[in-house]
């Protein structure tokens, strides 16, 4: 299968402030990551709060600068130059109440970037918003709203319909139902795999929530402090957890089914 | 909270209506003297009585409205300009940057303001443009450091990365998903400076180098007024009132809306 993100020795590291005549600490966010995701897999970074989950994710998708490695996406470097480069990676937050501007209604949020990248304009604009709120599960009447109207779960279809406006190739999830409830999590998660299996987009699906990934993904990476634990097919890490930390990841889980 | 913000309203907008509407509502010319007619107390012809000149207090009130709140207005309105997009640069872009503007502010914010005026206006010569741009060019500090801060912290939302992440331009991350969303501080800012600055305007005019005679502004009418404030009382209390009332109008409009903005406080 071809790879679509190859990610090779990737460090970050934060400076702590240095307060008075203290030193200034270093904290390795990232450090020497290896990995990558095959096209159209949905790919799992799962690991606790503070393993550098999130930062790998903002490295992929320029948010942040790393110190050194590389991070390739079909082969060549990410340098987020051009528009075309700058659509095919998007991004899902977790944080569903600041993900979406408070100022603009639902439909200039998913007409912009449209209207940037593909110079749309007048009807078929028109039809292309209507087309994206029906592929996440809302309909017209949302166009006219301002995001705080919206629940949750709602406003994570908008941000979810924005991201697939520019058509992308990779999409970033970074813990995109943990501020949801269990009944709505399991409709988002389903469009994730909806949109994995008919539109090919290649997830990286970032969660602490094992349960999730069992269902979902067909690769998983296990992190712990800025390192990768233990890569590997889902099947193969649920039935044959190599490290400690993924056997005590697994044990416990609430009614865990893969205990001894 | 809503009290607040429609006192302050009404008493500002009746303010506005007077400076806006002057000639409908006074039949008066500022300017027309009458030597028969001089320190005359307030009465049905001349209701605030009329000044050493013989001119009408009420009509050169009237006229006075329109320089000292368009001073107030049009001065907030540089300072506004000059501030959110300092402000907002040296929030959004950090790091060095945003250390050496801030101490840039640090260094102007230790010279005392009044006398920076007084001395670039003996300078340039007090008229009415020059008293608007120097008191613009001197009050922008205060809202650079209140963007600045406002723009530290809505950089970090989700939404300002989603904006990243499309790759628009800059500029439109900064105007349309930064300072859009901190228009309130911007507001309340802008009306507590604006009270502030009626209120330099009136007191250069007090000392002699704002709106030069015959010109009127409710500054150098309270100080024409002065030398007779044993014998006609009314060429300082009706000046002094309307500066009050302007002033005070602003402050609680200015409150009201601080309070309207603040998410921690519960609206009824």
């Amino acid at each position: 299968m071809k790879k679509i993100l190859e990610i090779n020795n990737l460090k970050k590291n934060f400076r702590t402030e240095r307060i008075f005549f203290g030193s200034n600490k270093i904290i390795k966010a990232v450090d020497d990551v290896f990995f990558s995701i095959n096209s159209g897999e949905i790919c799992a970074l799962v690991g606790e709060s503070g393993s550098g989950k999130t930062t790998i994710a903002r490295c992929i998708a320029g948010l942040e600068t790393f110190d050194s490695g590389s991070i390739l996406f079909k082969g060549t470097p990410l340098i987020f130059k051009t528009k075309e480069e700058r659509r095919k990676i998007q991004y899902i937050f977790q944080d569903t109440y600041n993900s979406l501007n408070p100022r603009m209604r639902i439909d200039d949020t998913i007409s912009e970037p449209i209207k940037y990248h593909f110079e749309i304009k007048g009807q078929k604009l028109n039809e292309e918003v209507n087309k994206l709120l029906k592929k996440v599960g809302l309909n017209e009447s949302f166009r006219k709203k301002f995001p705080h109207e919206l629940s949750g779960g709602q406003r994570q279809r908008i941000v979810i319909a924005r991201a697939l406006s520019l058509k992308p190739e990779l999409i970033i999830a970074d813990e995109p139902v943990s501020n949801l409830d269990v009944s709505i999590q399991a409709q988002i998660l389903q469009l994730f795999l909806e949109l994995n299996i008919k539109d090919k987009i290649t997830f990286l699906f970032i969660t602490h929530d094992l349960r999730i990934v069992y269902n979902l993904a067909d690769y998983v990476i296990v992190m712990k402090d800025g390192k990768i634990v233990e890569q590997g097919q889902t099947q193969k890490i649920y039935s044959k957890p190599q490290s400690d930390y993924t056997q005590n990841l697994l044990y416990s889980i609430p009614a865990s089914p893969f205990k001894n | 909270m809503k009290k607040m913000i429609w006192t302050g309203g009404i008493i500002l907008v009746f303010f506005l209506c007077l400076a806006i509407f002057a000639p409908f509502i006074s039949s008066y010319d500022y300017k027309e003297q009458n030597i028969n007619l001089r320190l005359q107390p307030p009465s049905s012809k001349h209701i605030f009585g009329t000044d050493e000149f013989g001119r009408d207090v009420f009509a050169r009130m009237l006229y006075g409205a329109r320089v000292s709140i368009s001073v107030g207005f049009l001065a907030i309105a540089i300072a506004t300009l000059i501030g959110v997009s300092y402000g907002a640069i040296s929030g959004y872009y950090g790091g060095l940057i945003d250390n050496i503007m801030m101490r840039i502010v640090d260094i102007i914010l230790t010279i005392p303001v009044l006398f920076l005026i007084l001395m670039l206006i003996v300078y340039l010569g007090p008229s009415i443009s020059n008293i608007i741009i120097i008191i613009g060019l001197t009050s922008w500090t205060d809202i650079a450091r209140i963007v600045r801060a406002e723009v530290l912290k809505i950089k970090n939302f989700a939404f300002v990365d989603a904006a990243k992440l499309i790759g628009l331009p800059k500029k439109i991350i900064i105007f349309k998903y930064i300072i859009l969303n901190i228009s309130g501080p911007i507001l309340v800012y802008i009306v507590f400076g604006i009270s502030g600055a009626i209120l330099t305007e009136s007191g250069l005019s007090f000392l002699g180098l704002g709106v030069q005679p015959p010109f009127p502004s409710w500054g150098n009418i309270l100080t024409a007024g002065k030398d007779y404030i044993h014998t006609a009382w009314w060429l300082v209390l009706f000046p002094g009132i309307f500066i009050f009332l302007t002033v005070f109008s602003l402050n609680i409009l200015g409150e009201g809306l601080r309070d309207f903005f603040n998410p921690k406080l519960k609206r009824e």
